[in-house]
């Protein structure tokens, strides 16, 4: 189980409605993610508060509800031509008096519309590839490995690395080795698909690629940080 | 006189133990083993009792601990790390969780959940008829043959080496492939596959019912899923 799809069910887990094949995922999930036990956490809080709320009722719902009811019907126009009749005189009995300079005002901004439209319309017919069709040259829109989740990653990967350069010199040339050899694989791997992501930001497969990619790393790092 | 006393300190240092010891567990047992550098096989039989044998290096002790039908078993860290192999034998409705820093793991014939984490192995499952499979490796080829027979999920990722799963035609599972390299070889699963997605990294769909979640994930590497 991933983060997202924890996400999606972690609402339905606090408030019990989940089957047990379901709960066990989510619990297996949750005892190796910090982040996600931070979100149940906040909704057991919400809902923990929320319980301790004073209800409010009126004293006399139907009786309450028939008056806003009546009140509606009231004030509306009974027909098709008593409605559009209304909407003429409020329209009429309105005073359009302008100034100059609230002319002017308006005809600037119709103007600005009208620039603003044509230079879209001009860039759409001359727009560059569509996501997926990346060329590598620029970062298309939706590209963000700035994302909070990266973020972290990217952290606890700074703090992994600064204890195993302390450890390693202590390692004997076997498993210097493989922890260069692994390095080596995941950092490939990373960089191949953190381009790959750049390239295609609409395609979920390169970005759960680029997930499992850092949490690979990290989970390198913490093994060989163990020795 | 010198050279003899460092001649001896040397060989003390990676002289070979064995490890021998029989577990009784009572119900269905829970066997985790931790190595580092060496080979461990996990073959299911068909008494109760668990096995274990290990040729492992002074330099590598093996320490256990043993909680009802929980059984542990860990080959301690030390500088340099030694050598120490694994073979046990175990019935086939245990369940096992196995990590390793480098070195082969083949599991055979078991019908229980089962947990593989390793930086640089080999992976080899053979005939397992299981709930829920986790492999998760650095380096190294995945093998599977076996028969999805839970709610899964399925998951078999490394980053170097290829994934290579067979099941049964009769399988329902929900497919999810993942490959860097854009190898993907679906073979006859392909044509019975609906509500395909594709993508260039990736294929997804499902298989007769859906259900258990196969994910099966590579970087560098191919995929082949093959019918039996």
């Amino acid at each position: 189980m991933n983060c997202t799809d924890c996400h999606e069910m972690i609402s339905d887990y606090v408030d019990g409605m989940l089957d047990l094949g379901e709960q066990t995922k989510i619990e297996r999930h949750l005892a190796n993610c910090e982040p996600c036990r931070a979100v149940r956490d906040d909704l057991l809080q919400i809902v923990h508060f929320s319980g301790q709320l004073v209800m409010h009722a009126p004293p006399n719902p139907a009786d309450l509800w028939q008056r806003i009811q009546t009140q509606i019907v009231a004030e509306q126009p009974r027909t098709a031509t008593a409605q559009l009749k209304n909407w003429w005189q409020r329209l009429h009995s309105r005073d359009f008096n302008f100034s100059i300079p609230q002319v002017a005002a308006v005809a600037a901004a119709l103007i600005l519309v009208a620039v603003i439209s044509l230079a879209v319309f001009k860039k759409s017919t001359d727009a560059p590839p569509i996501a997926g069709q990346g060329n590598g040259k620029e970062v298309p829109l939706g590209y963000n490995e700035t994302s909070p989740e990266f973020q972290e990653l990217e952290q606890r990967i700074r703090e992994l690395k600064a204890t195993v350069e302390q450890r390693k010199a202590s390692w004997g040339s076997d498993l210097q080795s493989s922890f260069e050899r692994s390095m080596v694989y995941v950092d490939q791997s990373l960089d191949e698909s953190r381009q790959e992501y750049k390239n295609n930001p609409a395609d979920e497969a390169c970005r759960e690629l680029l997930r499992n990619a850092y949490r690979e790393k990290v989970r390198v790092l913490q093994g060989f940080a163990n020795f | 006189m010198l050279l003899a006393v460092v001649g001896w300190c040397a060989s003390s240092a990676t002289a070979a133990v064995k490890f021998d010891k029989t577990y009784s567990p009572q119900g269905r047992a829970r066997l985790s083993v931790a190595n580092i550098n060496g080979s461990i096989t996990v073959t299911a039989w068909n008494r109760k009792t668990i096995a274990v044998s290990a040729v492992n290096e002074s330099s590598a002790p093996i320490s256990e601990r043993v909680i009802g039908d929980s059984i542990s078993l860990e080959v301690r860290k030390t500088i340099p790390p030694g050598k120490a192999d694994f073979q046990i034998f175990a019935p086939a409705d245990t369940a096992i969780s196995l990590k390793n820093y480098m070195g082969r793991i083949e599991v055979r014939g078991f019908r229980n959940d089962v947990s593989i984490k390793s930086y640089d192995s080999d992976v080899r499952l053979i005939d397992l008829r299981i709930p829920s499979i986790d492999v998760n490796v650095t380096a190294g080829d995945i093998f599977f043959d076996g028969e999805l027979t839970g709610d899964g999920p399925y998951t078999l990722q490394t980053l170097k080496g290829d994934v290579d799963v067979t099941l049964p035609a009769s399988n329902s599972f929900q497919l999810s492939t993942r490959a860097l390299s854009e190898k993907i070889n679906l073979g006859d699963f392909m044509s019975s596959l609906t509500g395909t997605s594709k993508f260039p990294k990736g294929i997804s769909g499902t298989h007769l019912r859906g259900g258990p979640r196969l994910n099966l994930i590579t970087f560098n590497g191919r995929i082949q899923l093959h019918k039996k």
